[in-house]
């Protein structure tokens, strides 16, 4: 696969998920953005000088922002076909749209929101062409922010007392914010918080070393990352973590595959 | 010209990722950390998911009323939060979820380590991120003839066995604009 097709398949995903993440904002627009996450109130958050800045973020017509920033992310990889500015533009409106949004709400950005400054990012530096080394860099970055998110969450997690004796997961799974009632009692049972800990820890830590086993090695980690990341959206909820994550996969492929 | 502009976007990659590197490690966080208080858009991400604090219990919005009468009501529950079924994944009340978390992360980091509560200090009840919850526990509906109106904020066990739970904050009553 051409690092272009990479870039362009992953720019789909992670524009799926940018749309999910607004259609949910929308959908829930009098409650978010209303009567939460109060613009008279965050603007505070704010010194005065970038206050008056941001002031547009405030105003009705904020919401078509929402609507207009992933329908540029959907753009993207068709405009790359044609023409490399044009799918640079989208890519610039797509950051623009997003970092708008993270000021906006002031607070409560997750991982995904995270990582997709990082692919964004990634994708207009190659969008840009401004050479074979910013081409490739873009999509190496991408890809080591990857690996790097899941040795870090990997690590940390066996410097963990509680993932190392095995009751992470029944008390990650405890909480009513991320988990159901039958995950739960599923996860109380000490055997299976420790035996999926333990498998998480693995994964995430030494999954990696995978891609070292040539073109199978990709497959392999990119088969075990999606099961990774759709059992993540189902049992924690995390949707947006999973189009944020299976974004770079392409990428991986095109650029180690 | 342009060889020239791709190496210097290179090389600011390799400075992003370096910088990014350095905030997932112990040592060096604390001098990111300085920088990222001011990152308002995420461009420096941690990324040890599910490793701290982080998730490990509920954290709870409560308020209640007082009328003219002096005569206190219920607390109630100002966002019931949850999922009931594995299908449940469309959330636009996620982002609720996380503000709680993050609002009492930066209200009072000190009561996520402390038993009991602590009179509020003037600087806390003056943050935005106290005035966003008040602002937002104002406007629910609440006992009909209800002059002022109080929030606490707890944490709960969640679906484990019901325990009692621990109080982060209480505020003070607050007047309402017009009965709620």
């Amino acid at each position: 696969m051409k690092l272009e097709t990479g870039i362009r398949y992953g720019a789909l995903i992670a524009s799926a998920g940018l749309t999910w993440s607004a259609l949910e904002l929308l959908t829930a627009r009098n409650l978010l953005l209303s009567r939460f996450f109060d613009w008279r109130v965050i603007r505070y958050s704010y010194p005065p000088r970038l206050r008056r800045m941001l002031a547009p973020l405030g105003r009705p017509g904020f919401s078509l922002v929402l609507v207009l920033y992933p329908v540029a992310g959907v753009a993207f990889p068709f405009a790359l076909l044609q023409s490399r500015l044009l799918a640079a533009g989208f890519a610039a409106l797509v950051l623009v749209g997003h970092f708008s949004a993270q000021l906006r709400f002031g607070i409560a950005r997750d991982g995904a929101d995270q990582m997709q400054t990082i692919l964004w990012v990634g994708f207009l530096v190659y969008a840009l062409d401004l050479g074979r080394t910013s081409n490739v860099a873009a999509a190496v970055f991408v890809v080591s922010q990857l690996i790097l998110a899941y040795v870090i969450a990997g690590t940390s997690k066996i410097a963990s007392a509680r993932w190392r004796d095995g009751s992470a997961l029944a008390v990650y799974m405890g909480g009513r914010a991320f988990s159901t009632p039958a995950i739960s009692r599923l996860f109380q049972r000490r055997h299976v918080s420790a035996v999926v800990g333990v498998r998480v820890m693995a994964w995430e830590t030494l999954g990696a070393l995978v891609l070292l086993g040539g073109r199978t090695g990709v497959i392999t980690f990119l088969a075990m990352g999606a099961a990774f990341h759709v059992g993540i959206a189902f049992t924690l909820g995390l949707v947006t973590f999973m189009f944020a994550f299976l974004a770079a996969y392409p990428v991986v492929y095109a650029l180690l595959g | 010209v342009k060889g020239a502009l791709s190496d210097l976007a290179a090389a600011l990659l390799g400075a992003w990722f370096v910088a990014i590197f350095l905030m997932q490690v112990p040592a060096t966080r604390g001098a990111i950390m300085r920088y990222v208080k001011h990152d308002r858009v995420g461009l420096l991400p941690g990324w040890m998911f599910f490793s701290g604090t982080v998730g490990d219990t509920d954290v709870q919005v409560l308020f209640r009323d007082r009328n003219q009468e002096g005569r206190v009501g219920m607390w109630r529950e100002a966002f019931p939060i949850g999922r009931k079924r594995l299908t449940d994944v469309w959330g636009p009340e996620r982002r609720i979820e996380k503000a709680h978390i993050d609002l009492v992360r930066r209200l009072m980091p000190w009561e996520l380590r402390a038993e009991g509560v602590r009179p509020l200090p003037k600087r806390t009840v003056l943050s935005w991120h106290y005035l966003m919850i008040l602002n937002y526990v104002s406007q629910l509906s609440g006992e009909p003839a209800a002059t002022e109106r109080q929030f606490a904020i707890v944490r709960t066990g969640g679906l484990q066995p019901p325990r009692r739970p621990d109080i982060l904050l209480v505020s003070p009553f607050h007047q309402l604009q017009s009965g709620a």
